[in-house]
């Protein structure tokens, strides 16, 4: 996989005679922005969008929620209205999303208007999940999957991890995603995606999701803004928008989810 | 068009030869050990004018019939003077002798004292292997490519690179020649060594805009680098052990005095690089590089000599037994001099280049590997007509075929699960055609006037894509091999003029046209062996610049120190640049990730230089501007380029004690490079993601540094046998930690902070290097 290359670039450039100092620097400052950040499954639950404004690069502080924002999503015949349960966190009364249809959040925020639009595609389902010990780190095993990949199209996934029915990759850096150029319409057969902290007699939930292009590329831009930056074989740094409307930073994103579930037995 | 224009000169210039019987003296200047000198001067007193030796040392006047006083020289080595009666064509072979060394001779340079004003070309930088020798080495390695950081109008791309920037050029737009043939990739290491062998080398020529017609495929400079030929009376060997390589060259004659060879290699040991590093995990891997360089010559006879030039080098990267890495260039030469006259030098050769990388995953089961490689042939012909002193016409031919192979990606191994991923092939191919004449009407003026066109052609066996105005794939069509898909052509003239105001100082101008078809698709400050080349294409145009130059160069203390001040002025067209994430590794749709537009740059560039007594050295200064703009990079403002920086200075100095002890000195100074800063932020998937200003709009700190070095010699007055010397480096002396990069990212331990670091690469670094020589 290619993220993997990225990953042993980054750490042989990194490796040699760099070294690295804290500094104090002073930056300038730039226009606010609304920040949204969107979720809704093919799960039967209560989905939430979360609403903040943008701050100064050290703020140092939490992102200020934006409150009162008038939240609704549809799928082109029914309205579902947000209702806010905690300052700028909107929910839904408990539903679910269909794959195949297309769902879009409207927003307004003192007669500003957005909004975003996202697909549900479906997701193969999962036969199971094995362990494997990760060699670099032996604290961590790897989780490998077997699945059938469907050929019919182009794939985006991203999965994340739970352990003892905790989710563990709760930051958007721990959640691994992939395009299927390199496995298209082959059988997975035991390819390693996630890998977590966790020892003997864990309860471990692999959770894979089904994404479309554009969010695949949207946490891209993300980790190469964040976690991949800082090689000398990067880019130069841009700022980049999600899929939703009126210069609102963020994404609004439709996804269905498989999971497995399956107990370490070795050690 | 071009045999008319050949026609017409020869009837101008045999008209003007009817007026008096004219005898052609012609031959070769080498030094004692059969070196060809390039760039020695043939002065005849009494008519004051003359000439220079070419690359190959070969010399050729024609002046009316009489008795006259001519002077060989070459700065360093003692002067010939030869009284010669001339009533037929003559061949007269020079051979000179070094000064031998006293206190007062140093310093050993390429030409004539006053070269610098009276030479018609500008924007050029001489400099020989034995004066790279001298600069404070980084680790001990003696280095071409940074000696020419050192001089005006040149920049590092970066701390450590061997990339480089000349007037507002990006670090692809240099034309870097080892014995003609083009080096793709001149780094080792990430740019922190070039991949040339000082030992193996002879002379260094820079040509920061100034290009002659003879060259072209690249804007900025041509770097153009000879091989020595090796020692064709006795055999002799020398080398060196230091802290990151070991060398060893060795030369010898074939048939005494008809024809030698040398061998030069060199490799670095991983170990002691990766002492350096506390990391323990950098321990478990295996970094190492090598070169080797062969150079074989033969005198058939008086018109004939036969040249062959080889170079092979590769670094290789294994990070413990799970990835490996490796890169490298081979270049090989073959060159037939052939002397049709007295009059008509000619040179026939055979080029071919190889660059190629490769890496891969070696696990038994799942494994990957990933290669790309690109080579050129190239056939050319160049001819010198030195029909009286007032010209000297050189034209010639060339045709290159390039193929590009960027990149083919494949799982390996017994249950892979990875499918083949394979970037389109391509291959080109470029003619080219030029004809040039230096002209010297009187004693205060001299003009080259030139033209050089060129064809570029893309050829199948290929698929291009086609991309509708948003830059997405629409459709694509495939070549077949042999099929020519799409032709370029272009006409660059250059034009220089020099004019004498007295005996020390001139007026030079320069106007050049450069065309270039190939170019890196690299989207980082330190290049990296990743990067590949792409042809210009149905997507992509060739690269055009026009460059103005204006010099004053003035001597003092007769000749001992030169100044000049040269100012230059760069116009840039279809410049490229890459949209915001670019994808560019292993992506076959790479041309739509381009976005061209314009460029431009112009700077003022002030030099002294010392090059005899104990005292020897330069001080540059450069005063610049580069900037770009391109639709849809940076909203389409204007931005300044990556590699802008105002000021940059070096000084560069040199002092010898006594023939034993030799010391020197050099400190640099730059801007800092143009960076893009992060003004705001915003939480997303509990993450801290930045909010950036407009492209390089804000700076980083100013770099400088001091190096020192100090070299003793043994058996100093020995003529034979084992002599030695012990060089001691260090570099950056006052341990300033320049910033490198700097990085802004989450606080590790407040999750709801940022903090900015800056990386900085070289602390101070001492070595040792000890040399010997047979």
């Amino acid at each position: 996989m290619k993220r993997t290359f990225l990953v042993y670039i980054f750490i042989f450039s990194m490796s040699f005679f760099s070294c690295t100092e804290k500094v104090d620097i002073e930056l300038d400052s730039t226009y606010e922005r609304v920040v949204i950040e969107g979720n809704l499954t093919n799960e039967y639950k209560n989905h939430q969008v979360k609403i903040s404004r943008s701050a100064d690069y050290f703020a140092n502080k939490p992102a200020e929620p934006i409150t009162g924002a008038d939240v609704s999503i549809t799928d082109g015949t029914s309205n579902f209205e947000l209702t806010e349960i905690d300052p700028g966190l909107y929910e839904t009364e408990e539903m679910v999303g269909i794959p195949g249809q297309t769902y879009t959040l409207n927003i307004t925020i003192d007669d500003k208007k957005y909004s975003a639009s996202d697909y549900m595609h479906t997701c193969p389902p999962i036969d199971s999940i094995g362990f494997k010990r990760f060699k670099m780190d032996s604290n961590y095993i790897a989780l490998i999957i077997f699945a059938q990949e469907p050929s019919e199209e182009t794939n985006y996934y991203a999965w994340k991890a739970y352990r003892n029915d905790t989710l563990v990759t709760d930051t958007l850096n721990e959640v691994f995603i992939s395009d299927d150029t390199f496995i298209n319409g082959n059988y997975i057969n035991g390819t390693e995606v996630q890998y977590i902290k966790a020892k003997k007699d864990d309860l471990i939930t692999l959770e894979m999701l089904s994404i479309t292009q554009p969010y695949y590329d949207f946490i891209t831009k993300i980790m190469l803004e964040t976690d991949w930056d800082g090689g000398p074989f990067d880019g130069p740094p841009a700022n980049f928008y999600g899929n939703i409307s009126n210069e609102a930073l963020g994404f609004f994103a439709v996804y269905s989810v498989e999971r497995k579930t399956a107990i370490i037995s070795e050690p | 068009m071009k045999y008319f224009f050949i026609c017409f000169t020869f009837i101008i210039f045999s008209a003007l030869d009817l007026i008096a019987n004219k005898y052609t003296i012609s031959g070769h200047i080498t030094d004692e050990s059969g070196e060809e000198l390039i760039g020695a001067t043939i002065y005849v007193k009494s008519l004051k004018t003359g000439s220079t030796t070419n690359a190959y040392g070969f010399y050729s006047l024609t002046i009316p019939e009489n008795d006259y006083q001519i002077i060989y020289s070459y700065v360093g080595y003692e002067p010939q003077v030869k009284n010669v009666k001339l009533n037929q064509n003559l061949k007269i072979n020079v051979v000179l002798k070094e000064k031998s060394r006293t206190l007062d001779e140093v310093v050993i340079t390429a030409s004539r004292k006053d070269a610098n004003v009276t030479k018609a070309e500008m924007s050029t930088m001489k400099i020989q292997a034995k004066e790279i020798k001298k600069i404070p080495a980084f680790m001990g390695e003696v280095d071409v490519l940074k000696a020419i950081q050192l001089m005006p109008g040149v920049q590092s791309a970066s701390e450590g690179s061997s990339g480089f920037n000349v007037r507002g050029g990006s670090a692809d737009q240099n034309l870097i020649l080892l014995d003609e043939a083009t080096v793709y990739n001149a780094s080792h290491l990430m740019g922190f060594f070039s991949v040339f062998n000082n030992d193996a080398i002879k002379d260094v020529k820079l040509y920061k805009g100034d290009i002659p017609a003879a060259y072209g495929g690249r804007l900025s400079s041509l770097l153009d680098i000879r091989m020595k030929d090796g020692n064709n009376k006795k055999f002799k060997a020398n080398g060196g052990i230091g802290t990151v390589s070991s060398r060893l060259t060795i030369e010898s004659p074939i048939v005494k005095e008809k024809g030698s060879f040398i061998i030069s290699g060199r490799r670095s040991y991983a170990d002691l690089m990766l002492m350096f590093s506390s990391d323990k995990e950098v321990r478990k891997n295996q970094l190492y590089f090598y070169d080797l360089n062969l150079k074989g010559n033969y005198k058939i006879n008086e018109k004939d000599r036969i040249y062959l030039s080889w170079y092979m080098g590769r670094d290789v990267f294994d990070y413990d037994d799970l990835f490996g890495f490796s890169w490298g260039n081979k270049t090989f030469t073959l060159r037939w001099n052939h002397l049709f006259s007295d009059k008509l030098f000619s040179n026939f050769s055979v080029i071919i280049s190889d660059y190629d990388y490769e890496l891969g995953q070696s696990s038994a089961e799942q494994g990957f590997k990933w290669t790309s490689n690109l080579n050129d042939i190239k056939f050319k012909a160049d001819y010198t007509y030195y029909p009286n002193t007032r010209n000297t016409i050189r034209f010639g031919v060339s045709g290159t075929m390039h193929h590009f192979n960027p990149g083919l990606a494949k799982g390996v191994g017994s249950e892979t699960i990875y499918n083949e991923l394979k970037m389109p092939e391509s291959n080109a191919l470029e003619w080219a055609g030029y004809l040039s004449d230096q002209w010297k009407p009187n004693e205060k003026i001299i003009v080259n006037i030139g033209l050089r066109g060129t064809i570029f052609q893309n050829m199948g066996e290929s698929t291009v894509y086609h991309f509708d105005e948003n830059y997405q794939k629409t459709d694509s069509t495939a070549y077949e091999s042999g099929e020519i898909y799409n032709t370029f052509w272009g006409l660059e003239p250059r034009v220089n003029f020099r004019y004498s105001l007295n005996n020390h100082s001139s007026i030079k101008g320069s106007y050049a046209r450069t065309k270039q078809f190939i170019q890196l698709a690299s989207n980082s400050t330190a290049g990296s062996p990743l990067d590949i080349w792409v042809p210009s294409s149905p997507n992509i145009n060739p690269q055009k610049a026009d460059q103005f130059a204006l010099g004053y160069f003035r001597n003092f203390f007769e000749d001992a120190l030169e100044t000049s001040v040269e100012a230059y002025y760069k116009d840039m067209d279809n410049q490229i640049d890459f949209r915001d994430h670019a994808q560019l590794l292993l992506n076959p749709e790479i041309e739509g990730e381009f976005r061209t537009g314009y460029a431009w740059s112009y700077g003022l560039e002030f030099l002294i230089r010392k090059q005899t007594g104990k005292f020897t050295g330069w001080v540059s200064y450069t005063l610049s501007k580069a900037e770009r703009k391109i639709p849809e990079i940076n909203q389409g403002k204007v931005y300044p380029a990556s590699y802008d920086k105002p000021h940059s200075i070096a000084i560069v100095a040199s002092y010898e004690f006594s023939k034993k002890l030799n010391a020197a000195v050099n400190w640099v100074y730059s801007s800092g490079n143009p960076v893009t800063f992060p003004l705001g932020r915003y939480e997303y998937g509990n993450m801290i993601v930045p909010i950036y200003s407009n492209r390089n709009e804000y700076r980083l700190p100013d770099y400088h540094r001091m190096d020192v070095s100090v070299t003793y010699k043994f058996g100093v007055d020995k003529t034979r046998g084992l002599r030695s010397e012990l060089n001691l480096s260090i570099y950056n002396i006052y341990n300033r930690k320049n910033t490198w990069m700097l990085l802004f990212s989450q606080d590790e331990e407040n999750p709801n902070a940022t903090i900015a670091e800056k990386v900085y690469l070289f602390p101070i670094l001492p070595s040792i290097t000890y040399n010997f020589y047979f």
